[in-house]
């Protein structure tokens, strides 16, 4: 699925294929708006920022290849960038990757992340063989939308554990790609 | 451009900037040092790919088909090369995220005097009204009274430098502190530090400013 997803994005990007990018929102756009229901949107203002996020990548395709990342990262990080601005209604500082907004790249030589085939396989395995108090902490953190201070103040823990938990869990992360990097 | 930088976020501050879950205040703290911080780019960009995989498996039970119209009348689909360029800050002092905020030069900002030795330029937030944002401006070689934090205390040094706990914070680095730590930060010498601070709840800066000067003729 994740390499048709990739020829679906090189056809968008190359031709304008409006089905290969029909099938890309098909896949993606109702996560997108669960991911924004997550976070106290209703169904229409989901619905909403689901199809503005997945026009965005369409917008940019042209950028798009192999090499310099991939869809679903723009999709995850256009979304979360909305999420923050129109649901939490707050200033986004994190900017979304390099390459999606071409002036940001002038000065600051190219991060060498390899993200590629290999790279989500093991991101996912990663997390699915995290001890469950972990794993919750990252899912509270990454789909929630929760702080460090909101999530312990759910669990009913010390802000210090939370904080351990999460570094915990990204560092198995981290190890699982080391010999890619 | 600064060498390599030695103090940087906390993994787990910086986990909460890539899932989009840090309080926007200390958000730009840490966004504005990833800017200058390949070492951190490079975390990041790997952080992002955890909300990838979790986007990939979240559930999803209600189908979306693409509005047809919104393709019809999307004639917006333009090579970047076509579309106006954005005014991108020029690069000095100012980290790019906060230059969008401030302008690219901290000589031309305006300071409100807080007490002998310090000012403050307070940087407007959207959201929450708990969390503060303010660029200090403080003299060299100026000891801060002891302080503790009602909550989260992030800094990041733009000039001059700040010494805390036996370390030495120049332009580029970042220290956090927490709930739970009481400190007394002096600034080093040659010249005024500047230094953006995200601070979560109410610590020595959030006291009106009389009585700021009082501690520090106490202190």
């Amino acid at each position: 699925v994740r390499k048709t997803m990739a020829d679906v994005l090189q056809r968008v990007a190359a031709t304008g294929d409006v089905d290969a990018f029909r099938q890309l929102f098909e896949s993606y756009a109702p996560r997108v708006k669960s991911y924004m229901m997550r976070q106290g949107a209703d169904a229409n203002t989901a619905e909403d920022l689901a199809q503005e996020t997945l026009l965005a990548v369409w917008r940019k395709a042209e950028l798009y290849s192999d090499d310099k990342g991939n869809a679903t990262t723009w999709i995850f990080t256009i979304a979360r960038n909305l999420r923050i601005d129109r649901l939490r209604k707050e200033l986004t500082w994190v900017a979304l990757p390099e390459h999606f907004d071409q002036e940001a790249s002038a000065d600051a030589a190219p991060d060498a992340i390899l993200i590629g085939e290999q790279t989500r396989i093991r991101v996912q395995r990663a997390l699915a063989k995290l001890p469950a108090d972990q794993q919750q902490v990252v899912m509270l953190s990454f789909i929630e939308g929760l702080s460090h201070g909101e999530i312990a103040e759910q669990l009913g823990l010390p802000l210090g554990t939370v904080k351990s938990r999460l570094r915990l869990a990204y560092l198995k992360v981290r190890d699982a790609l080391k010999d890619l990097q | 451009m600064m060498g390599p930088l030695a103090h940087h976020p906390a993994l787990e501050s910086l986990l909460s900037c890539s899932a989009g879950a840090m309080p926007e205040a200390s958000a730009a703290v840490i966004a504005s040092h990833v800017s200058l911080c390949p070492v951190c780019r490079s975390e990041l960009a790997l952080m992002e790919q955890i909300g990838v995989a979790l986007l990939d498996t979240i559930e999803a039970d209600t189908e979306m088909s693409l509005r047809p119209e919104l393709l019809a009348n999307d004639d917006t689909r333009v090579a970047t090369s076509d579309e106006p360029p954005i005014d991108a800050p020029p690069l000095g002092e100012i980290p790019a995220p906060l230059a969008y905020r401030v302008g690219a030069s901290l000589d031309q900002l305006s300071w409100t005097p807080v007490s002998p030795g310090i000012w403050l330029h307070p940087i407007a937030l959207e959201g929450s009204k708990q969390h503060t944002l303010q660029l200090y401006k403080i003299s060299g070689c100026m000891a801060l009274p002891e302080h503790g934090h009602g909550g989260a205390e992030r800094t990041l040094v733009l000039r001059g430098s700040i010494i805390d706990g036996g370390a030495t914070y120049r332009p580029g680095d970042v220290t956090e502190k927490g709930e739970e730590d009481v400190h007394a930060p002096s600034t080093g010498a040659g010249g005024d530090c500047i230094c953006l601070v995200a601070m979560e709840g109410e610590s020595l800066f959030d006291i009106p400013p009389i009585r700021a000067s009082r501690l520090a003729n106490e202190g």
